[in-house]
């Protein structure tokens, strides 16, 4: 393999390769369904049916075994990466022909909740690969070459000057800039890693009180208009850890959906084919 | 360029500075982290290389390097010429610019004055920037989800199916208190037609083993008059042998997969018939717009009986159906109506005889005492005016007629008609004037009412009443007369349905044209094409949509199959 090639997207590698095989297993089963003239409604139970059925079952569990392979380290980056495509668009191609074997009946059954796993796990997975095309870029670009712990170095040295300088100025804004430097934190729970923007920041509290209040002092005071500046540089840090963490939730949050409804459809097709089975 | 750098190391206790000289030639002087750099600086906040300084017409320039800034004399700034005196804060650390002297082109110290301290302890511990778990890890959402679904859709139903009381009448409604009763409820891929639905939840009526198919003898319990749709004999294609009910019958798709209604399913042979059964006589079929024409099962010949089946055409020859009975329609149904025997006229309407049945379906059977002898009369002597032949057959009419006359005779009360005026019995002058009482006199008087009788029947009253409505056979040998038999149709399309009821709103006359009916040898059906006006196949648009199975059925009961084979 060229040194080219490493730096190929998994969702083009080889020239779409695995888009193309997919798009031509989807269009075969497309066909068949329309040629096929079951006897009554189309079903999961006409030979077709269970033609479809064998397919989307094998289907399943090759795209189950990416878990495994992943795992196993030993074998080369780039075979991974094969994989990787072959797993996004064999999934997609799943959608396609779970549906078909459907017959488009669904109900409250184990039936259907395979079916509608299928269609969860799957989504979650293309949101992952809009996730993966999307944000390593992005986590680049915020990150400008600082590391999290470097960003959250220079805001604590932003910290220190800005206790210095607080020391000089009215006793609302020093208590106001103790706060921002006592109890800005970063991260938190989910929702605050996810949406950064809803949290209540003493920081930007902080430089809101002063901007708003103590403008025209900073015009005076040269200790105002440096804390502002040291505001705005600190606000402008936090932002960008925090959109670091944000993204570094979203590069992983939706394995925690993909994953276990992966399994769960595991143990909802064992469901389907027994209870199919069992009361043939 | 040739700077001395001036590195203060710590504070000695008279107030000065351990200190280590570096000397560095270079035409910029870099800042930073990276080993790269002239000045190589440890604070991991600083970084790889944050700031180079270099040497223009005599003056100091400093210039950030990447995303970063410093402050001279407490401005902050990314580029700045900076000249003896001026204190720059770089990061944690800070740097002051010394007079130059003879050796060198610039003297700066540095000092680390912020070194890493509480507030990144602090701010590490109020934060939380790991993303390991979301309430569970990954692995445990994993084992939740299946353990949850395994639970529902493979333990629970299997406890029902295991709790369920064994052996009760299958049909006796399911009894629902157990424990997890419904749980199989998960398994049911979809609703039971509503004719199974009194199965209610008592899976094993029809799913008698786990892992095997529903056999057909499970069907064939209560559908034992199930048949053959052709006689596998001469249409061994048609065969149903080795096939399973469920191959056509599909349960559990509510009432759609039950019955199959597709005309696709029947003219995949029906169009092209002769090609999948050569000896068969049927008419191509693909869709009810091409419905071949009606072609009625009509009575041939009496004795034998053989049948003819004769197309409704309106090109060809009409169809004669030989009932041995006469009946015009038309008479019947005059505008003005028909003279009842008591002097008045009614006018009657298809109802007056033809009843629906009880549902509605067929019609009931014409009874000549229900619906016509209210008009035809069977009287036969004007001195017995309340008696009427019975119907029934013509040798209980002739003892009836005969017994009537022996009455007379031995009442002797008949009046002859021949001497009206007088007042007496003509037959008791005749035959003495006392009572009959000897057995010669009694003999006498059988003889002149079997005459009598005989005289009757063979005359208007007799033959001429019966041949009114009956076709009259004349019997060569024995020089006597019958009453043709009757043959009148249960059916003439023996192979298909109609259900009258939905069409009660229309006139009878829509489709029977009974008014323009001179002849009981008419075969009152309509057309196919009558049925057309309203009726389309299945894919039709602007017609009552009607596949095969609205007028055929598929199995043919007269064709069992042999249900030794299950």
């Amino acid at each position: 393999m060229s040194s080219n090639n490493a730096h190929e997207s998994f969702l083009i590698y080889r020239g779409l390769k695995f888009f193309w095989l997919a798009i031509a297993l989807v269009f075969v089963v497309i066909v068949l369904y329309i040629w096929h003239e079951p006897l009554d409604e189309p079903n999961g139970g006409s030979w077709l049916g269970y033609t479809l059925g064998v397919i989307s079952a094998a289907l399943v569990l090759w795209l189950t075994w990416f878990g495994v392979r992943k795992r196993q380290y030993a074998l080369s980056a780039t075979k991974l990466k094969v994989w990787l495509s072959a797993h996004i668009y064999f999934g997609l191609a799943l959608v396609v022909i779970a549906t078909l074997h459907s017959g488009f009946q669904i109900g409250w059954n184990i039936h259907s909740a395979a079916y509608i796993l299928v269609l969860l796990t799957v989504a979650s997975g293309v949101f992952g690969v809009f996730v993966y095309v999307r944000y390593p870029k992005l986590m680049t670009k915020n990150r400008a070459g600082l590391s999290l712990d470097e960003m959250m170095g220079k805001i604590s040295e932003l910290d220190q000057d800005i206790l210095k300088e607080g020391q000089q100025l009215p006793e609302e804004i020093n208590s106001a800039l103790l706060k921002a430097v006592r109890k800005t934190s970063i991260g938190g729970n989910i929702f605050e890693k996810l949406s950064p923007k809803n949290v209540i920041c003493p920081t930007t509290e902080a430089r809101n009180l002063i901007e708003t209040k103590f403008a025209d002092m900073s015009l005076q005071d040269q200790h105002i208009s440096k804390v502002i500046a040291l505001l705005a540089k600190k606000t402008k840090l936090l932002r960008r850890a925090r959109r670091d963490i944000q993204i570094k939730v979203i590069l992983r949050i939706w394995l925690f959906f993909h994953i276990p409804l992966a399994i769960g459809l595991l143990g909802t097709l064992f469901s389907h084919i027994l209870a199919v089975f069992f009361y043939w | 360029m040739k700077v001395l750098i001036k590195h203060l190391l710590k504070k000695t206790r008279t107030g000065g500075y351990a200190q280590r000289d570096e000397v560095i030639d270079a035409q910029n002087v870099s800042f930073g982290r990276g080993s790269e750099c002239e000045v190589h600086l440890t604070d991991p906040r600083i970084l790889l290389v944050q700031v180079k300084i270099t040497e223009r017409s005599g003056k100091l320039h400093l210039e950030s390097q990447g995303d970063s800034d410093f402050q001279v004399n407490g401005q902050i700034l990314t580029k700045a010429s900076v000249k003896p005196g001026d204190k720059i804060q770089l990061g944690p650390y800070d740097i002051e610019i010394l007079d130059n002297d003879n050796k060198h082109d610039a003297v700066l110290t540095i000092e680390h004055s912020r070194p890493l301290g509480d507030e990144l302890v602090a701010l590490k511990k109020r934060s939380n920037t790991e993303f390991t778990t979301l309430g569970l890890s990954i692995r445990g959402w994993a084992w939740f989800l299946f353990i949850v679904i395994i639970t529902i859709g493979v333990l629970g139903p299997l406890t029902a199916f295991i709790t369920k009381p064994k052996g009760e009448d299958p049909l006796a409604r399911a009894e629902t208190t157990r424990l997890l009763a419904d749980a199989d409820h998960v398994w049911l891929p979809g609703p039971h037609s509503s004719v199974h639905a009194h199965f209610g939840d008592r899976c094993e009526t029809c799913h008698t083993n786990a892992f095997k198919q529903v056999m057909n003898k499970v069907c064939f319990d209560c559908h034992n008059n199930a048949g053959h749709h052709a006689d596998p004999s001469i249409f061994p294609s048609a065969s149903l042998d080795g096939q399973q009910c469920q191959d056509c019958h599909k349960e559990h798709s509510g009432d759609k997969g039950l019955l199959i209604t597709t005309e696709r399913f029947c003219t995949n042979c029906h169009s092209e018939i002769l090609e999948i059964a050569e000896n068969s006589k049927l008419k191509n079929v693909s869709d009810f717009d091409k419905h071949p024409q009606f072609h009625p099962t009509l009575i041939k010949t009496h004795q034998p009986e053989t049948f003819e089946r004769i197309a409704i055409d309106a090109n060809k020859p009409k169809p004669v159906d030989h009932s041995n009975l006469k009946f015009p329609h038309n008479k019947h149904l005059k505008e003005n109506g028909v003279r009842h025997p008591n002097g008045t006229r009614t006018v009657l309407q298809c109802g007056f005889c033809h009843e629906p049945e009880t549902g509605g379906v067929a019609l009931q059977p014409i009874s000549f005492e229900k619906h016509c002898s209210n008009c035809h009369e069977l009287k036969f002597e004007p001195q017995a005016p309340n008696r009427e032949m019975p119907h029934k057959n013509l040798s209980q009419a002739k003892d009836y007629v005969a017994g009537t006359y022996a009455e007379f005779a031995l009442r002797g009360n008949w009046i002859e008609p021949a001497s009206p005026v007088e007042n007496v019995s003509s037959f008791r002058k005749l035959i003495g004037e006392g009572p009959i009482v000897t057995e010669e006199q009694r003999k006498a008087a059988f003889e002149w009412a079997e005459s009598k009788a005989e005289e009757v029947l063979q005359g208007k009253f007799g033959r001429g009443l019966c041949g009114e409505c009956h076709e009259i056979v004349d019997n060569e040998k024995t020089k006597n007369w019958d009453v043709a038999p009757v043959h009148i149709p249960t059916k003439w399309l023996p192979k298909s349905h109609f259900n009258h009821k939905p069409h009660k709103d229309r006139k009878c006359t829509t489709c029977h044209n009974a008014r323009e009916s001179e002849e009981a040898t008419d075969v009152l059906l309509p057309s196919v094409k009558t049925c057309q006006e309203c009726h389309g196949g299945e894919f039709a648009t602007a017609k009552v949509k009607s596949t095969c199975v609205e007028c055929h059925s598929f199995h043919r009961e007269e064709l069992m199959m042999p249900k030794e084979q299950l």
